[in-house]
This record gives C-alpha cells, sequence and structure tokens, in this order.
C-alpha cells in the first residue's frame, strides 16, 4: 500500500535529482533573470565581461622580466625629477588606486596643476594616453610627465647623465637593453613595461561573472543591469575595464578645453576628456578629470541630471530617469567593481 | 562595302574615346558598427570617395590628423553618412575621434 507520505518524498527527491542533473549537465551556471532582462539577454552581456587572460605588449616594446624590474626602479625613484623630491608614484600611488587622492594634482615646486592625476591602472589595455589623448604609446606617454615644468621637471638629457654615473642602473641597463644602453627611449621603454603589468586585482565582479552567483547581492546584480540598459553607462564604460577609451564632453563646468586642445580641428571635441577605466573605483576618489566629484553618489547624480547642455555635450549624455532604488542599486554595483589592494613591495634604488 | 567601313570606323572611334577617358571615380562604403570600421585599410584612386556609414547605436566622428590628409568629416549620429573624396595621393590613418580604437589605413594612388 502506498504511503502518501513516501509519496511526497519521492516527488521532492526526484524534483531535486532533476534539477542537480541538469545543473551538472547544462556546461554553464543556470543565470536567473534580473531586472527584466532574461536570462539568455544576461548570460549573453556578462560575456562581454570576462577579464583577459594575458596583458598585451606591443612589438616595439616587448615584455621582459628585466625591463619590468628596472622599470619598477625608475618608476619609484625621486631622482628622475629635476628637484629629486618627485617620482612617477609621488602622483601615481598604488595605495590610492595609482592616482594621488587629490582632486588636482600637485607638481614641482608644490603647484597645483590644472587636472587630477589619472590612474595608471590597466593602462596595457589603453589607446592614446593622458586626460586628453596627447600621447600615442604608453612609452611616449611616460616621458611627458618627467620633463614637463609643472610636474618632474626634469632635463631627459641630464637625466640620461645622471643615470649614466650610477654604477646600479648601469648593470640594470645593460641587463634590460644590452645593445642600447640607458637613452631616453630605454628609460620610456622600461617604465612602460612595468606600468603594463600594474592591473587591477580581482573583484567580487569577476568571481560573479564566472559563475559564482554568491558573490553579488541581489541589489548589485540589479546595478550591473541597469549600468548596461537604463542608466547607459556601458556606452563608454564598456568591457571587463569598463572603458573602451573613448573621448566625450560629459557637461562638467570647465573651461578646460581637454582633447579641443590637440584636436583643434574637430568641432566636438571641445571639453571632451578621456573615459577613465572604472575598476578599482573606490579607491579613486575624487572623480571626473578636475576631481570635482567627491563620491560616487555625486557621480552617479551628475549622470541622472544629464551635464551642462551645450552644442559639444556628447550626444550619449541623456538625462536618466533612475528612481531611488535604481540609484541605489547602480550605486552598489560600481562597488563590486574594485579588488582587494595588492600589496606592492617598493624596490631598493641602486646607488 | 561603304556603309561597312563607316560602321568600323565609328566602333573604332567610341572605342578608342573609351580608352583615352580615366577611370570613373568609385564610392568606397565603409561600415561602422559596434565601435569598429568594417575594414582595417582601404585601397584608393585619386578621385574616389569613401563613404563612411554610421550602422552603430553610438555616435560617431571619422577624420585624420596626418600631415598633408587632415579632415574631419564632422559628427555623425547613428543612420548617418559622410563622405571623404580622396583628392590627394598617399597613406593615411583614419580614426573615430570618439573611439580612437576605430582605424582605418587609407592608401590613394
Amino acid at each position: 500500500m502506498l504511503n502518501y507520505r513516501n509519496l511526497i518524498v519521492a516527488v521532492i527527491a526526484g524534483v531535486l535529482c532533476t534539477q542537480s542533473a541538469a545543473q551538472l549537465f547544462a556546461g554553464e551556471p543556470q543565470v536567473a533573470s534580473i531586472a527584466g532582462l532574461s536570462s539568455a539577454d544576461l548570460q549573453s552581456l556578462k560575456e562581454e565581461y570576462h577579464r583577459p587572460n594575458s596583458i598585451p605588449f606591443p612589438e616595439e616594446n616587448p615584455y621582459s622580466p628585466q625591463k619590468v624590474a628596472l622599470g619598477k626602479l625608475l618608476y619609484y625613484d625621486t631622482r628622475l625629477s629635476g628637484s629629486n623630491l618627485l617620482s612617477c608614484a609621488s602622483c601615481h600611488n598604488p595605495g590610492f588606486g595609482w592616482s594621488d587622492g587629490q582632486p588636482l594634482a600637485v607638481g614641482h615646486g608644490m603647484q597645483i596643476l590644472r587636472r587630477r592625476t589619472p590612474t595608471i591602472l590597466d593602462s596595457a589595455w589603453g589607446e592614446l594616453f593622458f586626460w586628453d589623448g596627447r600621447a600615442e604609446t604608453l612609452e611616449e606617454q611616460a616621458l611627458g610627465p618627467i620633463q614637463a615644468a609643472g610636474e618632474m621637471n626634469q632635463d631627459l638629457d641630464e637625466l640620461v647623465r645622471e643615470l649614466q654615473e650610477i654604477p646600479g642602473y648601469r648593470e640594470r641597463f645593460a641587463e634590460a637593453f644590452p645593445q642600447a644602453g640607458i637613452t631616453t627611449e630605454t628609460i620610456a621603454m622600461a617604465i612602460a613595461t612595468y606600468e603594463r603589468t600594474v592591473v587591477s586585482s580581482r573583484a567580487p565582479f569577476d568571481d560573479w561573472i564566472e559563475g559564482d552567483e554568491t558573490a553579488m547581492s541581489d541589489s548589485e546584480k540589479r546595478g550591473f543591469v541597469l549600468y548596461n540598459t537604463k542608466a547607459r553607462c556601458s556606452v563608454c564604460h564598456s568591457g571587463w575595464s569598463f572603458t573602451d577609451s573613448s573621448f566625450h564632453d560629459i557637461g562638467l563646468p570647465s573651461s578646460d578645453m581637454g582633447r579641443g586642445e590637440v584636436l583643434t580641428d574637430v568641432a566636438v571635441m571641445k571639453y571632451a576628456f578621456k573615459t577613465p577605466g572604472l575598476r578599482d573605483i573606490e579607491r579613486r576618489a575624487p572623480y571626473m578629470h578636475d576631481g570635482s566629484l567627491e563620491t560616487l553618489e555625486e557621480v552617479v547624480d551628475h549622470y541622472i541630471a544629464g551635464g551642462i547642455q551645450r552644442e559639444n555635450l556628447s550626444p550619449e549624455m541623456q538625462p536618466l530617469d533612475l528612481d531611488s532604488q535604481e540609484r541605489d542599486d547602480l550605486i552598489a554595483f560600481l562597488r563590486t567593481v574594485t579588488g582587494p589592494l595588492n600589496p606592492v613591495v617598493l624596490p631598493v634604488l641602486p646607488r | 562595302m561603304k556603309v561597312h567601313v563607316m560602321k568600323r570606323t565609328i566602333i573604332m572611334s567610341v572605342l578608342a574615346c573609351l580608352v583615352a577617358l580615366p577611370a570613373a571615380a568609385a564610392d568606397i562604403e565603409v561600415k561602422q558598427d559596434k565601435k569598429k570600421f568594417d575594414t582595417k585599410a582601404v585601397s584608393a584612386s585619386v578621385g574616389d570617395d569613401i563613404v563612411f556609414k554610421n550602422n552603430d547605436k553610438v555616435a560617431h566622428n571619422v577624420h585624420s590628423s596626418n600631415n598633408g590628409h587632415r579632415f574631419d568629416l564632422g559628427l555623425q549620429r547613428p543612420g548617418e553618412s559622410a563622405r571623404l573624396n580622396l583628392s590627394t595621393p598617399g597613406e593615411f590613418m583614419v580614426r573615430c575621434a570618439i573611439h580612437p580604437k576605430m582605424k582605418v589605413k587609407v592608401s590613394v594612388k
């Protein structure tokens, strides 16, 4: 005689077994629909955010461990500045998300510069460097601040002579560049190679992208969908590093012409600045090219308002219709792309 | 017989004219979609036009900063096209000013 209780238990067990089997053989983790996005669309969206497996290095300056080691020495060495008081790391400080925590950069003689220090995180994947994109390569960028009068104020020929007088550097350059030795070009190549190894750490978001459904809360997941749909963030801040390296006037009240100073004949570049990546964003306040916004809440509110309406305002800037819950979800998501701070061991500098 | 000779003369004359005429200028279409050009390189002749078509969901702005080939086609919203006449021989890099990862090398002979 069939016992009803046993029957119910058997049915429940059967359902559970079926679900487990489905999960076992599905290959990919099952994704529930979120914030109106179907599970298939969500899965497809997530595919766009996988971290790369390797760092790209250019053919003109391929990777070598000797170059990375030398570049690291140079990056942290204050003798690269005219005053011998500033290094690359003085402004691009790993503890502040490879920036400086200041609204505007501080340069030679403590002068306050006109733009915020950009992070160097994930610059191996970048295209055009500086806020206004005036450097084509990371090598070109590396020499910019060293010789800029307002920044490190160092004559490059003098720097080469100074480094040649330091035996430790003579040895390190001979190892990294056996043919060329110490030149402005090899200084740039070494620093750029080190900078390419500065990659954002793995964040809770990455675990979720790779299938760990517990890595993010429901609010954070809804925020991810909003980021890619109604909030339009991904129109520019797209892909795993959250930037497409594009230039836009986002309607900040600034008289700085940005990219318009470089591409003087391209009207849409007036007041345009490079789209920064968002990795480790929580460690990188204050925000924007002018450091004018202190919190992520202020940043999101700027985009909700849509920026100053002017002729050059990017057509992608459109006021957003987000309710209070959606705003909270979006900010919650933005916090998931910050990973743990990887400690950096300072090098012993050659004498 | 006379008519036959005339016909041949006319045909020969027309053919000679066709040979003497320069090749007709061509329109070369380059599409923009998903923040990419649909080709990495274009080979063209002087007089040809490149028609840049924006099939994307975002605006683009095709331009070149290379010496001797500087131009700016201005802002192109989704669905719009812009035409570039190739009047000078040479090689130059065309980029989207907004999305500089979008590049196409143009060779004009």
